[in-house]
């Protein structure tokens, strides 16, 4: 039905994909979370525990 | 005779808007479908909730979601509203080597995203988006830094007016179909009863196919709920939830199963105490197995956890101490 350079391509691009999230899923929440959040958060608030 | 809507050429058109009483005459066919969501809505029965929550009242009173081993510290930081990130170490365990795991989710009303990462740099990644009221799919990633022990689960969850389906699929793979999918459906069937089922079918090869079925029954009444789940032919599950008053609440589970010339019974008693400051869940059960949660909120924002679980038929124990922090 799928020819077999399609099938490598595709195992390809999903290989790809899954390392993308496993590295930049995290940050992209981070990334969401600071800028999207009302009131917007300092960066310091996400390390230190006291502030 | 008028129609009030113009008329739409569909199958699903013909289920009308429900409270509202069809035109058209009930003796034509092609009316049926809005005439059958007329006299279902009349009969006002409830959501009956979602199949995988199907045992949770009886559940929450047990304590083996809240088990722990050894020391954990859980720091929750809520940096907004809708952003919040989450610490947890975990050290001294007998059954898990220690380790840390760091949290983050970001919620609004219609999407959830949440990520969590461990020090081994296991991912599990959870994006839920509601797409409105009756409809919600859910994408859960499990990528783990060994290679080939990855998960991919996707589902999709349909909440109708007096019934429910879900359908999952668990590492789908579309080029030759294998994989792990699962249909269920509950159905309210009186303001008190419901009742469902469940499909599974496992394709773990292109030529492997396994097929499994089971039933379920939940019935609420005024201050209980009884549910019962028959997998097959080979096992049962049926749990009863008592709430005594607005503080204690007790449940009882009995699971039997009968595969393979074996017979097996095990019940369970679990109690969840509520004080003003504290939480309490106690939990017994005929393998001479006893456990206890116990969390206590000492301060806003700081709780403290205990948690002790006894066999006394293998002779073995496992203690654990926690705290969580809310900042």
């Amino acid at each position: 039905m799928v020819s077999e350079s399609t099938k490598e391509t595709l195992l390809k691009v999903f290989d790809l994909t899954k390392k993308t999230v496993h590295y930049a899923f995290i940050p992209a929440i981070i990334y969401i979370g600071m800028t999207h959040s009302n009131p917007r958060p300092s960066w310091l608030k996400l390390i230190s525990p006291l502030a | 005779m008028a129609a009030t809507n113009p008329p739409i050429y569909s199958p699903l058109a013909s289920f009308g808007l429900k409270d509202q009483k069809p035109t058209g005459n009930p003796y034509n066919p092609l009316t049926w479908g809005s005439w059958f969501s007329y006299q279902k809505s009349k009969l006002n029965l409830p959501n009956p909730g979602k199949f995988e929550r199907l045992h949770a009242e009886s559940k929450d009173c047990s304590c083996s979601a809240y088990l722990f081993d050894g020391a954990q510290a859980n720091i929750i930081k809520e940096l907004s509203a809708n952003f919040h990130v989450q610490h947890q170490f975990s050290l001294g365990s007998q059954v898990m080597p220690s380790m840390y795991n760091f949290m983050s989710g970001y919620m609004t009303e219609k999407t959830m995203a949440q990520g969590t990462m461990d020090n081994d740099l296991n991912l599990n990644a959870v994006v839920r988006h509601a797409w409105n009221a009756h409809s919600a799919t859910k994408v859960v990633a499990q990528i783990t830094s060994t290679p080939g022990q990855s998960m991919l689960q996707v589902d999709q969850d349909i909440n109708g007016s007096d019934y429910s389906i879900n359908i999952k699929a668990m590492n789908p793979n579309p080029l030759e179909w294998t994989g792990l999918y699962m249909a269920n459906y509950l159905q309210s069937v009186t303001p008190n009863l419901a009742l469902g089922s469940e499909i599974v079918l496992q394709r773990p090869t292109a030529d492997m196919e396994e097929t499994a079925m089971s039933f379920v029954g939940k019935y609420t009444g005024a201050d209980y709920v009884a549910t019962a789940t028959f997998q097959g032919l080979n096992a049962l599950q049926a749990t009863y939830y008592q709430r005594i008053n607005e503080k204690v609440e007790f449940g009882a589970e009995l699971n039997l199963m009968s595969q393979n010339g074996r017979r097996d019974g095990v019940a369970t008693v679990s109690g969840k105490f509520d004080f003003r400051q504290a939480t309490f869940r106690g939990q017994i059960d005929t393998t001479g197995r006893v456990s206890a949660v116990l969390e206590e909120k000492m301060a806003p924002g700081f709780s403290f956890l205990i948690s002790g679980d006894l066999d006394h038929m293998k002779g073995q124990s496992k203690f654990g101490v926690g705290i969580m922090l809310s900042a």
